[in-house]
């Protein structure tokens, strides 16, 4: 517990000393006891005590303070998840009167959410429909509570409604630069680039140690770049994502699109080089091949087209049919999914080795990570609960928290499944659909439709004039440089570096379009 | 051949920084250089030492000397005008140490040997780097490295402490002149040798040095009778083995 909120709970004791001491001090023993052990800052102690009076009150006031009482007991031990339990109580009575706790509850809440994620369906259903007027939010909860609000109304697509919230989140909440982002997602979701772009470098600003939400800034202003054809500019910004990063593959990924744009062909095909490399055969990248199989139409290399495609089809036809198998057999139990995918991270799944890229893609989700943080959590607070629950006795403390917890792991395997099985799904989806495009791909090359894709793609009004070396950078004056040949060995510090050194075929006698082989 | 390889794995190349002036000079020597590779990396040099200076400091040790052993603080200062040439002054002082050998022959022989005991030497010389590279480890860490030839002139300080010459009263039939007093000489010097670096980080390397000085001596300047020793200049070559870090400004 830190001091100030130590010193806030001293203050509303002090507060509502004066009802208390009206009620009957036969009743309130319990809650007395629990005051005195909260000041000594025994605080097993004193969550043990308002826990027998919070089940057996005397009166709905004691209840209501032992509520509290509790919350704060079990946070000062540490026990965070278990206090949102109370607290979770509290703001669900909405405000007035008789709830005297209610912004306090809220505050705590909020502080709790940014040590240990809470999660967004639990928080979602706290503030959901709670129509409380925003006077009623406390200063310090307003970045919480509006920017849940909001999360969940973009959740529902309600874009508009979702915008109102995020811009209720004031600027010194730690909400802030989530609520920034979401607004930059919306903006350009409603074509405003500009403003897009300024509501992430806001974020990108506001991101502060949250190394995740600056990431996801670049990596959006990037992608804004590249859907306003500023192809360089959106290099810059896929750049700036760290090779230790998860979302690193996706920006070597996406601004292989970006290069094959400015017609910089051997730049494609290095990135694709580094997703193909041994060190990520685990991750799920099938659209690199078919982005490497029109390159090198574009260069009219017509036999690494057709190895290219013949790639994807010996890689992915395993993979779709592992994939198909899988979600067949979770289509029942779509809450386990979120076990499998778990048992995959752990390494202790010996079944879909097939689709083992497709997990490992769903285990990099927000959605399997929000639930396995939760999981995490609550699993601490059982174990740690087991060793104090002795001192509790048989007050039934232990049983009511290890019960809530056991509940809230259920609710985040159950909410996570659902999600993972529909990505898996979507996964199968985007599959299908790039199987059908190397049909396509390859029905144009035999029939020498290169000009048409050519001219589909709009490559040639994209082109750029500058050079690019390996690392997504432009070649700069005077930059010294280091070159190592790839001789088929893969070194892990030369992963993103690669640029290829091939020449366009297209103008050489006899390789013209629609010149390959049948 | 994969990374995980049970060994250290090599990957050495000929530098071929491209310390350009314009644009087109730089693709224009990766192209060159790398023609034949389908597949290339490029990037920025991991450590650059165009237009940096270098300070180090190492020990030195003289190495192919039978009686004494000789130690010597070595200051380094390098001027690199590119990645693959610099020029480099180096200064050293210190001392020699005799052998157990040396020691052994006197009192058990009456043997005493005459040495060349090197003192300091001043020099100054370039360095051209033909060779950057990196090395992977088991682990995984990568270990940059270059590795330079070294060459240049200077002085070398040899001590003379005539400790080899008979005084007066050895022996009871004959007279003895008294030995010269000590004093250091100082010869012109030629050195040559080949060394490497291993980057630590962007500023700091550890060097390593092995070096052969040349320079010519007069006989008599450690005869015990000068006035009548053979007046004859002979070779001497010391071998140092120079360790030691650098650091880059």
């Amino acid at each position: 517990m830190n001091i100030s909120a130590h010193k806030k709970f001293r203050l509303v004791a002090a507060a509502v000393a004066a009802q208390v001491s009206l009620m009957s001090t036969a009743g309130m023993a319990n809650y007395q006891a629990g005051q005195q052990l909260m000041a000594r800052r025994d605080y097993v102690g004193a969550a043990g005590e308002y826990f027998q009076s919070y089940s057996s009150p005397k009166s709905a006031q004691e209840k209501i303070y032992s509520e509290w009482g509790l919350g704060k007991s079990l946070q000062s031990l540490g026990f965070y998840y278990s206090a949102s339990k109370y607290f979770s109580q509290v703001v669900r009575r909405g405000p007035g009167p008789g709830n005297p706790y209610f912004r306090r509850a809220l505050e705590e809440l909020g502080t709790i959410n940014n040590t240990a994620a809470l999660g967004q369906s639990h928080i979602v259903q706290l503030v959901r429909g709670s129509n409380v007027a925003p006077e009623n939010i406390p200063g310090a909860a307003r970045g919480f509570y509006f920017y849940y609000l909001g999360a969940e109304s973009f959740e529902q697509q309600k874009f508009e409604k979702a915008a109102d919230f995020f811009k209720r989140v004031p600027s010194g909440s730690s909400y802030f630069a989530k609520a920034q982002f979401h607004l930059g997602v919306i903006a350009n979701r409603a074509g405003a680039h500009s403003r897009a772009i300024s509501y992430f470098e806001a974020t990108r600003g506001a991101s502060g140690a949250d190394e995740w939400v600056r990431e996801q800034a670049n990596l959006n202003i990037a992608r804004v770049h590249y859907e306003t054809k500023n192809f360089s500019q959106s290099l810059q910004f896929y750049a700036q994502i760290p090779r230790e990063s998860d979302n690193w593959l996706e920006a070597i990924f996406e601004s292989g699109w970006a290069f094959f744009l400015m017609t910089k062909h051997n730049n494609v095909l290095g990135n694709i080089h580094t997703l193909h490399s041994p060190f990520f055969e685990n991750r799920f990248f099938p659209e690199s091949y078919i982005l490497q199989a029109i390159t090198y139409l574009r260069l009219c290399r017509y036999d690494e087209v057709q190895a290219s495609l013949e790639k994807f089809r010996d890689r992915y036809k395993p993979v779709f049919k592992d994939i198909s198998g899988l979600l067949t057999e979770y289509k029942g139990k779509k809450s386990e999914m979120f076990r499998l995918v778990y048992d995959y991270r752990n390494g202790n799944l010996n079944s879909f080795r097939s689709a083992w890229s497709i997990l490992d893609a769903l285990s990099r989700s927000d959605a399997y990570k929000e639930s396995a943080r939760a999981v995490r959590y609550s699993d601490a607070e059982i174990a740690r609960l087991s060793g104090i629950g002795g001192k509790w006795g048989s007050s039934g403390l232990t049983e009511d928290l290890k019960d809530f917890l056991s509940k809230k792991k259920q609710v985040a395997k159950a909410d996570s499944g659902d999600k993972l099985f529909d990505q898996a799904a979507a996964s199968l989806e985007y599959l299908r659909t790039l199987s059908n495009q190397t049909k396509l791909i390859q029905a144009d090359m035999f029939e020498g439709r290169v000009d048409t894709i050519r001219r589909s793609l709009n490559v040639t009004q994209a082109n750029d004039r500058k050079v690019f070396i390996g690392g997504l950078q432009p070649l700069q004056i005077d930059q010294q440089l280091e070159y190592w040949p790839f001789q088929g060995e893969y070194w892990e510090d030369e992963l993103g570096y690669y640029v290829y050194n091939l020449d366009d075929k297209c103008n050489m006698p006899g390789n013209k379009p629609g010149a390959a082989k049948k | 051949m994969t990374r995980l390889a049970p060994y250290l794995m090599s990957k050495l190349m000929a530098a071929v920084t491209a310390v350009s002036l314009v644009l087109s000079a730089t693709t224009a020597v990766a192209a060159e250089q790398f023609d034949k590779y389908e597949i290339r990396v490029i990037r920025p040099k991991y450590f650059t030492k165009t237009g940096r200076l270098e300070t180090g400091a190492q020990l030195s040790v003289v190495m192919n000397q039978p009686f004494i052993y000789t130690y010597l603080a070595t200051g380094i200062l390098d001027y690199h005008f590119s990645e693959t040439l610099a020029m480099e002054g180096a200064l050293a002082y210190g001392f020699s140490i005799d052998k157990d050998d040396k020691r052994a022959l006197d009192s058990n022989f009456k043997i005493k040997t005459q040495i060349l005991r090197t003192q300091y030497f001043m020099e100054g010389g370039a360095l051209y780097t033909p060779i950057y590279g990196k090395y992977q480890l088991t682990s995984g860490q990568l270990i940059y490295i270059d590795m330079f030839l070294s060459g240049g002139v200077g002085l070398t300080g040899v001590n003379y402490l005539y400790d080899h010459c008979p005084k007066p009263g050895d022996a009871a039939d004959v007279t003895i002149d008294p030995p010269p007093s000590p004093q250091t000489k100082s010869y012109p010097t030629f050195f040559g040798g080949v060394g490497q670096r291993v980057f630590m980080d962007k500023k700091l390397s550890l060097r390593w040095d092995v070096r052969a000085h040349i320079f010519a001596y007069n006989m008599a300047d450690g005869a015990c009778v000068p006035t009548t020793a053979d007046k004859t200049s002979n070779t001497q070559t010391n071998i140092t083995m120079q360790l030691g870090a650098g650091y880059f400004m």
